[in-house]
Parts: C-alpha cells; structure tokens; sequence
C-alpha cells in the first residue's frame, strides 16, 4: 500500500510539476505582453477590473463611511476654533465676492467692445470615487463612470476646485484617474501673474514639483497655477494650486484639490481639436440638394 | 496530510482564497487619497510560503498563482509579474520542503528572508531589463524587511487559522486528529 501511495504521488507529482511549469510560462508571458503591448494589456485590466470592483461597492461602503465618521468625530474636538476660523474666512471672502462681481462686470464690458469670441463653456460629468490604488506606489483611483458615460481618455478630472488628474484607462462602466501626484503624471501648467510655463510632474508626494521653469526670479511662492493646455490634451485654465518653496528648495504645488476628502470627482468633457468630416457643411446655410451634389463632385 | 478530509482540505483553501481577496480589499479601500508614504509588507506572499512548509496541501500551485494574478491586475502592478515571483517563491519551497520542515524555526526564518531577497531582486531585474518602471530602492529594502519581520506573526496566525504546524508533520505514527 505504501509503494501505491507512493506512486500515486510522484505520479500526481509530476503532473502538478508540468502545471507549475505551464502557468508560470503563461504568466511571464503575460508580463511580457505587459510590457511590449501595453494598451492592450492595461484594456485586459480595465475589463476586468470593470467587472469585479462595482460589484465591490456594498462592501467598501461601510469601511469607507466607518473612516469618515472617526474622521468627523475627530474634527468634533476643534469645533470651536473651526467655527471662529471659518467666520473670519467669510468675511474676508465677502470682500473677494465683491471684487470678483466687479471685476466680472468689468471684464464683461471690455470683452463687448473688443468683441473677442471666447472658448464654449465646459461642461463635466459627477461620478464617485469607488476604490484607490491599493500601492504607494501608484497614485491613482477608480470612479464609476466609464465608456457608456461617454467618458475618454485623457479628460481632466477635479474635484469641486482644483485639477485631481487624468482619465487613463476606461471601462464600460467604471475608468482609472491618474492623479498628479503619480510619478507617471506630467501637466504642462502656467504659472500665473508672470506667465512662466512649467511642467507640474508628481513624485509621490502630496506636492507635485514643478519642472522646467525658464526664469526662477519671476516666480515666487503663492502665485498660481493652473493648466496651460499645451499639447492639446487638458483644456487650459483650470486651477490646479499654488506654487510653493520645497524644503529641498524646489518649485512644487500646493494642490487646490482637497485629497483628504475625494469621494466625487468631476470629469471634465473636452474635445481639442472636434474633428470635421463634412468641411461643405461647416459653412453657411444648408444648400439645396442640386447645388449640393454640383459642389460635391 | 494526515487525516486531511476532503472537506477540511476544500475549507482550507477556501479560508486562504479568502483571506487574499480581503488583502485586497483592505488595500482597495478609499479611506485618503493624500500620499501618505505608507508601506505594507506583503502579508499574502509570507501566508503562502509559511502554509507551504506547514501543510503543501491547502495552497495547490493553481491556487496561488491565480490570487497573485487577481491583485497583480486589481492592485495596478505590472501584470503577471507579482504573479510569476509568488509562484516561482513558493514552488522552490515545496519542492525543497523536506529541509524546511526539519529546520528549527530561525533558520526556517532566514532561510525565509534569503529567498524573499532573491525573489524580490528577480523582480527588479525583471523590470529593469524590460525597462519599465520600478520602485525606489529605499522602498524595496524597507518592504522587504517589514515583510521578514512580519513573518513570526503570519506563521503565529496562520497555525491558529488553519490548524496547521511543522510538529505534526515529523512525527512518523499517525496522530489523533483534534477534534
């Protein structure tokens, strides 16, 4: 009986021996197709993460809500102060109210008379944030919203103030937001009273650097940043922070975006460059079909 | 494998599939979205090569490779390749399993960590020859030894949970299964 068992074994054996060998081909193969075809393989991914991580929600709800509460709790402690701080930044931005409705005013005139034509106004989608990276390595989230939202890749995402990242990688129903803050992550930004242009590059941290700046004397902590919207990729002028001096004196950003608290994001919709299929029809009135087919031809 | 029913052996691996999928969970969890410089020694990787000395059974080779697989795409690393390394890890050990079980527990643990650094420097020169992305090397060196500190704790937990030690094992007449 001994010797059948042990037959059995080695036979039973050598059979998970060729398993063993099999899947680990298949999963270095796997890798490779990650590294010399990588949209596809990030598409897999996208997939299935789509299938499995909504389904996930009814579970994380109440971790997520748990935290919140011990975090809200906390802030119960300084409730005082809060209350004296926030009454004191109010009336400060009722003063900037004032100003701004002034300046709007201003602006609206001056733009009347010089008869400038400016950008449509761009609309966003709301969805929610379902999970975070899970690495700290990688600084990025999922949100539910995805292709059937109409949602592409390489909008721009926001919280309710401040530029959160990019779209990178989307599924039916849920995509991933790259946030500034992954190293993978770089935004050409102006910055804003002198002009300067710069790449805002994250690297793990909760202020990105700001690389590339042409004249270090023009710029100086505080001044602002926003996108620039070169390369055609995020529309320009959206508020991405502050400049700020690093400990290691660099130039890095003070984030506008609250990421303590990131449950829902805006995607912003945006179309550089809308491609035109039917140049006879971009112009003037609709033709009569007879004159319309001499033109065509 | 002594007095493992089919059931016990089905729950086992059940109990560890679980106990995967909750780790990811855990990380998946958007609790704050600030990079707060957190890292985690990889507890699964640890579970998996402990069970593998104490009981091969409950931890088949398929079982592994396909929960590395499933937080190798949930948790954004590179694809198949948490995967490959986990698998690799934990079949060396079992095919050398005979001199793990006799070893005392801190060779047991050295041995642990040595294989744990190779491991982890395969996966580097992996990423490396490939030129993809890879961690900082501070950051490779603080999770390597927070997961081969973590290891006494992963191996106290799991003979609790899943019943399972090297005793058992090496001794030649069967043992009455407790029951």
């Amino acid at each position: 009986m001994a010797t059948q068992n042990n037959d059995d074994v080695n036979f039973t054996g050598s059979l998970a021996r060729i398993g063993v060998a099999i899947f680990l081909v298949v999963l270095l193969a796997l890798f490779l197709l990650w590294r010399i075809d990588n949209p596809r393989a990030e598409r897999i991914r996208m997939a299935l993460i789509d299938r499995v991580v909504p389904n996930m929600e009814w579970a994380m709800v109440p971790v997520s809500k748990a935290s919140q509460m011990v975090k809200d709790f906390q802030s119960y402690d300084r409730i005082y102060s809060q209350n004296q701080e926030l009454r004191r930044e109010l009336q400060r931005m009722k003063a900037w109210r004032e100003a701004a409705l002034q300046l709007e005013q201003e602006n609206a005139r001056l733009l009347d008379l010089n008869k400038v034509k400016l950008n449509a106004k761009l609309s966003f989608i709301s969805g929610k944030v379902l999970t975070d990276s899970g690495s700290h390595f990688r600084q990025s989230a999922i949100i539910n919203l995805g292709r059937l939202d109409g949602v592409i890749e390489g909008w721009a995402a926001m919280d309710g103030l401040g530029l959160v990242g990019r779209i990178a990688g989307v599924g039916d129903g849920s995509s991933r937001v790259l946030f500034v803050t992954d190293t993978t992550s770089n935004i050409p930004v102006l910055i804003k009273p002198s002009n300067q242009r710069a790449i805002l590059a994250g690297d793990n941290s909760a202020a990105p650097t700001l690389l590339f700046i042409e004249s270090f004397q023009q710029i100086k902590p505080g001044d602002r940043i926003v996108t620039s919207g070169d390369g055609g990729v995020f529309p320009a002028d959206l508020l991405v922070g502050q400049v700020t001096l690093g400990t290691d004196s660099q130039f890095r950003a003070q984030l506008a975006a609250d990421f303590r608290r990131l449950e829902f994001l805006r995607v912003i919709r945006y179309s550089p460059n809308a491609p035109i299929n039917q140049p006879e029809r971009l112009i003037g009135p609709v033709l009569p079909d007879t004159f319309a087919s001499e033109v065509g031809e | 494998m002594n007095g493992d029913t089919p059931l016990r052996i089905a729950g086992n691996r059940l109990l560890y599939f679980a106990l995967g999928v909750f780790g990811i969970f855990v990380l998946l969890v958007p609790i704050s979205m600030v990079p707060n410089g957190m890292i985690w020694p990889q507890v699964m990787l640890m579970v998996s090569m402990a069970l593998v000395i104490r009981n091969p059974v409950y931890v088949p080779f398929w079982l592994i490779g396909f929960l590395f697989l499933i937080s190798d795409i949930l948790l954004a690393h590179p694809m198949g390749l948490g995967a490959f390394i986990a698998l690799l890890a934990c079949e060396f050990l079992r095919r050398n399993r005979p001199a793990f079980v006799e070893m005392l527990f801190f060779g047991e643990w050295f041995s642990i960590g040595l294989i744990l650094l190779a491991a982890g420097l395969l996966s580097r020169f992996l990423l490396v020859v490939t030129f993809a992305e890879t961690t900082p090397w501070w950051a490779f060196m603080v999770q390597l030894s927070l997961s081969i500190l973590v290891y006494p704790l992963v191996v106290g937990a799991i003979s609790v949970m899943f019943k399972v030690s090297k005793v058992q094992e090496t001794i030649s007449h069967p043992v009455r299964r407790p029951t």
